[in-house]
């Protein structure tokens, strides 16, 4: 005799077991991680080469922030020598003609990294608007970074990861004046998509912006440290 | 084409949850915000289930759009993210729905062998 059973419902792209396990892991830490995703040659990196030297010697005179990077390209451990030669702790995955990463091979990455020496710690994801939005990796925030060249309508167009993302960066502000670039239209498409994001237009390369962009990651990061520190919060 | 590595997920959920039991029915969901391609979805659930021998029954791929939620109380598929909500004209929204990509219903067969 045979019976006809229904299992339960399997999530497969968000949340899942090894995503979760990678933030407890980063979490337990006091380290708040972003994963940060745009196209190939929007910035990302030139962007944490900056925010890494930003964070280290506050102008304001604030603590210090430590990031440690994972970097997610198709082939080379270009990126993560870049960011080394920042001065940061980075490990380098390679996908091999995947599109984007997966919380499996964070995980595997997370190896290569001492945690405990981190305050920050950035996955900047393969080159790309789209594939990387849904997959969880472990992060608290997700970035969007769009660079001025792309085009002020790239939030319309593609605008799944705008609707999922905590922060927008827009980057490249000091090519403006060579760019028949509407500043406003791309932010004010990114709000109507999400009212929630934060938008942080700035260029890497002249400091413009960045005050605001480093002020957003201190501010999180203290916030994740007063809710793990918070009174009355169940031990784990 | 991430559309090869989902459908392996997929492959390797359903193994693990049929355990050993013949899979009769699918029902996978694909959420429009996960960037999931529902046709290149079903080209590769047959090549990766074919490849790994793994045997996913008769299984079904349902697009879920997003779904967003007023500020003003208002739930709609939300088609195009640039526009506004119907009700209210405002953008204070979230989404509820269509960011993942699910296997909302698995039926395995059970054999009981005290009957047999």
């Amino acid at each position: 005799m045979t019976k006809r059973i229904e299992l339960e419902k399997i999530v497969i792209d968000k949340g899942d077991e090894i995503a979760l396990a990678n933030r407890r892991m980063i979490e337990e830490a006091g380290v708040l991680a972003l994963n940060l995703i745009g196209s190939p040659g929007c910035g990302k990196t030139t962007l944490l080469e900056h925010t890494i030297a930003a964070l280290a010697n506050p102008a304001d005179g604030s603590p210090p922030l430590r990031i440690g990077v994972i970097e997610g390209d198709v082939q080379t451990t270009l990126d993560r020598d870049r960011i080394r030669r920042a001065g940061a702790p980075a490990a380098q995955i390679e996908t091999d003609g995947a599109c984007r990463l997966d919380a499996a091979m964070v995980s595997r990455a997370l190896t290569e990294l001492d945690l405990d020496e981190l305050d920050l710690l950035v996955i900047e994801n393969v080159g790309n608007l789209i594939c990387p939005t849904g997959p969880k990796l472990g992060e608290h925030l997700k970035i969007a970074v769009l660079s001025t060249p792309e085009g002020d309508e790239k939030p319309a167009k593609y605008p799944a990861v705008f609707a999922l993302a905590d922060a927008a960066v827009f980057t490249k502000i000091d090519l403006l004046p060579h760019l028949t670039y509407d500043l406003d239209r791309a932010a004010g498409d990114c709000r109507k998509i999400n009212s929630r994001i934060r938008v942080f237009p700035l260029s890497s390369v002249t400091g413009d912006g960045m005050d605001d962009w480093t002020g957003y990651l201190r501010s999180a990061r203290a916030g994740l440290v007063a809710e793990h520190e918070a009174p009355g919060r169940p031990a784990s | 084409m991430h559309e090869l590595s989902v459908a392996a997920d997929i492959c390797r959920a359903v193994a693990e949850h049929a355990a050993g039991r013949p899979v009769e029915r699918l029902t996978i969901e694909v959420g429009a915000l996960s960037c999931v391609n529902p046709e290149a979805l079903d080209f590769a659930l047959d090549e990766v289930a074919e490849a790994e021998g793994v045997s996913l029954g008769q299984w079904t791929i349902e697009p879920v759009p997003a779904r967003a939620r007023c500020a003003c109380g208002h739930e709609y598929e939300a088609e195009n993210l640039v526009e506004p909500c119907p009700a209210c004209s405002g953008f204070d929204r979230e989404y509820v729905a269509g960011d993942t990509v699910l296997v909302r219903q698995l039926i395995v067969v059970e054999r009981n062998d005290e009957a047999d």
